[in-house]
């Protein structure tokens, strides 16, 4: 009787075990993962790091990172961490982030980083009522 | 005394995965996998992420060989390399090598992808669900070779339904898990609480243009909890398809939507999840059966052994 091969089924026993642990063990080895996906509660409030341009009139205009490229779409997977980056890090990441800014804002002088207490409810529009909270973070010029 | 309950188990499991299985059902997963992987590595996005300043690279497993984002002709060459080893290996041709090829170029491009940080769910499960079709001989029907040399489809055998079994196990597996971590994470506060309004104001407030259809979501509470619940049944109940076949009448439909609702709502473009499921769990074989016998009434043209399924999977 036709049968598959003894090595065939280790191979397949040792790629869904290796599946099985990383995904209940919620290990990261891209591309096996742990598979949290949206897992956590998200609240009507929460902090979030946000970007601003200053142009030469001292003028802040939010810089949406998910316009940018891809290469600095990472934006808040870095800012979540910032605080604890060395200060060399922290402004070597700040000028890429302002060069970039210059190629699509030509006039932008300066980038401020800062912390915001974004709130879902109240709305004006499509957006938050403000003002929202803001904390100052970083800047490079 | 409990072993032998535990062995019977894992050997009905065994006996399934390694069943006789379809030479057709395994190639149509072959062409339809690897047709999407092809597609979604020919973005441009690859070739941009190669540009990323070396400050903001951000590796995660195996990317942590690289001190920076790989960049320049060397990854234009990679991705060349892996599409072309794509597009022949689903159609069947250098199918020792190219399939390997192609699944390791997208591994490297996708890393690159992943680099920015975080994990990058969207290709995690077409990529798993390749992985045993490397090992596979996925090119006996439906395949250029097998057309040239006129080559019969042949008929079931083991060696054709272990890669398309252990594939659903993974997607199948991949939904599961989602649904739990958020039951652990979470618990039932994930629908019972505003959490998926929350989520779609919070998305779409991190867009330059407001997401219209985020917006709509979140601003109808009621439809907002049956969204989120139905995504919990849906990512929960996933793996009865392996159990039932029958049931995948609703999840496949169902994984469908929820991926299209999660690209209108959430700009996440999860199509490749939603062309995995298709692919695996619709037939193909029964549904080319279906189709010879109403276009001839030459009986010659199916094999009478080969088993037929009224059910989706």
């Amino acid at each position: 009787m036709e049968s598959v091969p003894t090595r065939t089924r280790w191979l397949i026993r040792g790629f869904l075990v290796l599946f099985l642990v990383c995904a209940a063990l919620r290990l990261e080895l891209w591309p096996l993962t742990g598979f949290r996906l949206f897992s956590g509660v998200r609240e009507e409030s929460h902090p979030m790091w946000v970007a601003d341009t200053v142009g030469p009139n001292g003028k802040e205009r939010r810089l949406w990172f998910n316009d940018l490229p891809r290469p600095y779409q990472g934006f808040y997977l870095i800012t979540a961490g910032f605080r604890r980056l060395a200060p060399a890090k922290q402004a070597a990441i700040c000028q890429a982030w302002l060069a970039e800014a210059r190629r699509v804002r030509p006039s932008v002088v300066a980038l401020r980083i800062h912390l915001v207490e974004w709130r879902a409810l109240p709305r004006s529009g499509d957006r938050p009522a403000g003002p929202l909270r803001r904390t100052f973070g970083y800047a490079c010029s | 005394m409990r072993a032998p309950e535990h062995r019977s188990v894992i050997g009905r499991i065994e006996g399934w995965i390694f069943a006789p299985g379809d030479a057709r059902r395994l190639a149509a997963v072959r062409i339809g996998l690897f047709l999407a992987l092809a597609v979604r590595l020919s973005r441009p996005m690859y070739a941009q992420l190669g540009a990323q300043p070396a400050v903001l690279y951000r590796p995660i497993s195996f990317m942590h060989l690289f001190r920076s984002m790989p960049s320049g002709a060397g990854v234009i060459a990679i991705q060349v390399v892996a599409v072309v080893a794509c597009v022949l290996a689903a159609a069947g041709i250098m199918a020792r090598v190219a399939p390997p090829i192609g699944w390791l170029g997208a591994l490297f491009l996708n890393g690159m992808w992943t680099s920015l940080g975080q994990p990058m769910h969207n290709e995690t499960l077409l990529m798993l669900a390749l992985v045993p079709l490397l090992f596979a001989p996925t090119a006996d029907a439906w395949s250029v070779p097998a057309w040239i040399r006129r080559r019969p489809v042949p008929g079931p055998s083991v060696g054709y339904g272990w890669p398309v079994r252990t594939a659903m196990i993974v997607v199948a597996g991949g939904y599961f898990f989602s649904g739990v971590y958020k039951l652990v994470f979470s618990g039932l506060a994930w629908v019972t609480s505003d959490n998926l309004r929350w989520v779609m104001y919070g998305i779409s407030d991190e867009n330059s243009h407001p997401i219209k259809a985020a917006l709509f979501l979140a601003g109808h509470p009621v439809l907002a909890h049956l969204a989120a619940a139905l995504t919990l049944v849906m990512e929960l109940g996933f793996p009865l398809c392996l159990w039932r076949p029958k049931a995948a009448w609703f999840f496949v439909p169902g994984a469908v939507l929820l991926h299209l609702g999660t690209g209108l709502t959430m700009h996440l473009d999860y199509s490749a999840w939603a062309l995995t499921v298709v692919v695996l769990f619709i037939p193909w074989d029964v549904l080319a059966d279906r189709r010879a016998k109403r276009t001839s009434s030459s009986p010659a043209l199916t094999d009478p052994e080969r088993p037929r399924s009224a059910s989706l999977a």
